[in-house]
């Protein structure tokens, strides 16, 4: 009786960089991937839903808590809703990263991830098309909080239009770079309902432990010590001063090196956490 | 045996299956307790300096938080109650959706008795969340005025409105299709006292948020329970907090009722 071996074929993928790879390239997988997270955006309940926690929380501290602004430390002659508002850009930004993370999580539970691994695609791809889909979602969602903030409360602070959009970009760019280290938490845990706690944890001191709602000398001491070793003060002070039309150079440069530190050791780390079977 | 007495121990049975389910299942118990104290912390540490300076004319940093500490308390032990009952709605949503109520419906025992011992599970729970949290607010420097006359009053108060509360509550926990929706539910009455007098007086809020914090139900409760632990003038805030309670109590009550009579239909 002859035993039958079969051969079995070698897939060329992505990862393995064969000579036989013929896929797309690198920039079209993410604009693929990209769109494929877009679809979300069809659904017009999912944006709603996320922007109902960041106005709540502005029309709470602006019409409820205003009286912030009698307080010690508060700048003399800054509106409340012009001292508060780059503070909540930043601090939905970094609370939307939460919900990158969760987002890929999810998938990689759910067996999406296995699917790709199947196909000639650079698994890093994955990630970078999720990143631009919630940059893309972050942008929509801040936009749409700012207009309400002018439309609504009042809100105009004196750097004009060019110094909100500005604080807008910064906002976005620490939200991005927060973001690669919730994408790297992801593709190592795998696990949705942990990364939530996670990022509440985290973000939950983050948030109120800073110079975000609050002038900072107006806390106790060993807050205080806290709060300015805090990375989101740094980051809340410099949108604030773009604003203002009042950013020093050092705390914008600042913010935006230490963010681009956390998007590049975030997708060093994702890039590796995502190859793990 | 006659139907009250059967009735009362049924539901002195389903206490004791609740409070079971709550010493099973700390996590939940902590979490809701955990939620007030947390919030008390971050108004008096982070706010408090800030809040206290527009409250009684005294200036802001450690005075400020110093008075901010007895202004803001009550609204917390008004939290405190919300978020017991949001744990209510929960648990009562688990068991309309793990299919045990069909079970408990084909056994001879009251009917109200599965709803009652939601009630009076919760009413224990709650006790037992304002005794603690009332004891991080004296840790941190609450410091109240009131006899013991004021306690037992104030206490009863929040008794009132956890009762009603819990009642809407169970109604609340009937009508969602899943445990998640069961959770977002109450979210309005956690959010109430923030529209209240509960963290900032009214009179320094815009116009027409003044107009509904000065006439929603939470507002005069918060300001009976400040008044009786500060030992200030209740005015007619009493009459109204027990009005609220009362209402709140029947609607939830007889909501509950006629939902749990229609599924059972």
């Amino acid at each position: 009786m002859s035993t039958v071996t079969a051969e079995r074929p070698t897939v060329r993928t992505a990862e393995s960089g064969g000579a036989g790879w013929q896929g797309s390239s690198v920039f079209t997988q993410v604009m693929v991937f990209a769109g494929r997270s877009l679809r979300a955006l069809r659904e017009p309940r999912l944006l709603i839903m996320s922007l109902i926690q960041p106005f709540v929380m502005l029309v709470l501290f602006s019409q409820v808590f205003r009286g912030i602004a009698n307080g010690p430390g508060f700048p003399a002659g800054a509106n409340y809703i012009d001292y508060l508002m780059p503070a909540i850009l930043v601090t939905t930004s970094t609370q939307s990263a939460m919900g990158a993370g969760a987002g890929l999580a999810n998938d990689l539970r759910n067996g999406v991830l296995g699917r790709f691994r199947a196909m000639p695609v650079r698994l890093v791809s994955v990630l970078v098309g999720r990143s631009l889909y919630d940059l893309v979602r972050n942008t929509l969602q801040l936009g749409i909080l700012l207009v309400a903030a002018a439309a609504l409360f009042g809100f105009a602070p004196a750097g004009g239009v060019v110094g909100t959009l500005c604080a807008l970009a910064l906002a976005l760019f620490v939200g991005w770079g927060v973001s690669w280290v919730l994408i790297a938490l992801a593709s190592w845990l795998r696990n949705v309902e942990v990364m939530q706690m996670v990022g509440f944890i985290a973000m939950f001191p983050l948030m109120f432990a800073s110079s975000a709602f609050v002038p900072v000398g107006g806390m106790p001491e060993w807050l205080q010590a806290v709060a300015r070793v805090n990375p989101l003060t740094y980051a809340v002070d410099a949108s604030r001063g773009l604003a203002f039309g009042s950013a020093t150079a050092s705390s914008v440069v600042g913010a935006l090196v230490t963010s681009a530190a956390l998007a590049l050791v975030g997708g060093a780390l994702a890039a590796r956490g995502i190859r793990r079977p | 045996m006659s139907t009250p007495s059967y009735a009362l121990r049924d539901s002195a049975t389903m206490l004791r299956r609740n409070l079971r389910r709550m010493l099973r299942y700390p996590s939940m118990t902590l979490m809701l307790v955990g939620m007030p104290i947390v919030f008390l912390l971050l108004f008096v540490y982070v706010f408090g300096g800030a809040l206290g300076a527009g409250i009684g004319g005294v200036g802001g940093g450690a005075s400020g938080r110093a008075q901010y500490v007895n202004y803001v308390t009550p609204a917390i032990l008004l939290m405190t109650v919300s978020a017991a009952v949001q744990g209510t709605a929960v648990s009562v949503a688990m068991d309309m959706t793990e299919g045990i109520i069909a079970r408990f419906r084909t056994m001879a025992i009251a009917r109200v008795s599965v709803l009652t011992g939601h009630v009076i599970g919760t009413l224990i729970q709650t006790v037992f969340s304002l005794v603690v949290v009332t004891g991080v607010a004296l840790l941190i420097g609450f410091r109240p005025s009131a006899g013991p006359a004021g306690w037992l009053a104030a206490l009863g108060v929040l008794a009132a409105l956890t009762f009603a509360l819990t009642w809407l509550c169970v109604a609340l926990g009937q009508t969602s299709k899943s445990v998640e929706t069961a959770s977002n539910a109450p979210m309005p009455l956690v959010l109430l006292p923030f529209l209240g007098s509960g963290f900032v007086p009214t009179d320094s809020m815009p116009t027409g948020l003044r107009w509904f914090a000065e006439y929603q139900p939470f507002t005069p409760i918060i300001e009976s329970v400040r008044a009786l632990l500060s030992g200030a003038p209740l005015g007619n805030n009493l009459a109204l907090a027990l009005g609220w309670c009362a209402v709140i109590a029947l609607g939830g009550y007889l909501w509950s009722k006629k939902l749990f009579n229609r599924e059972s239909a």
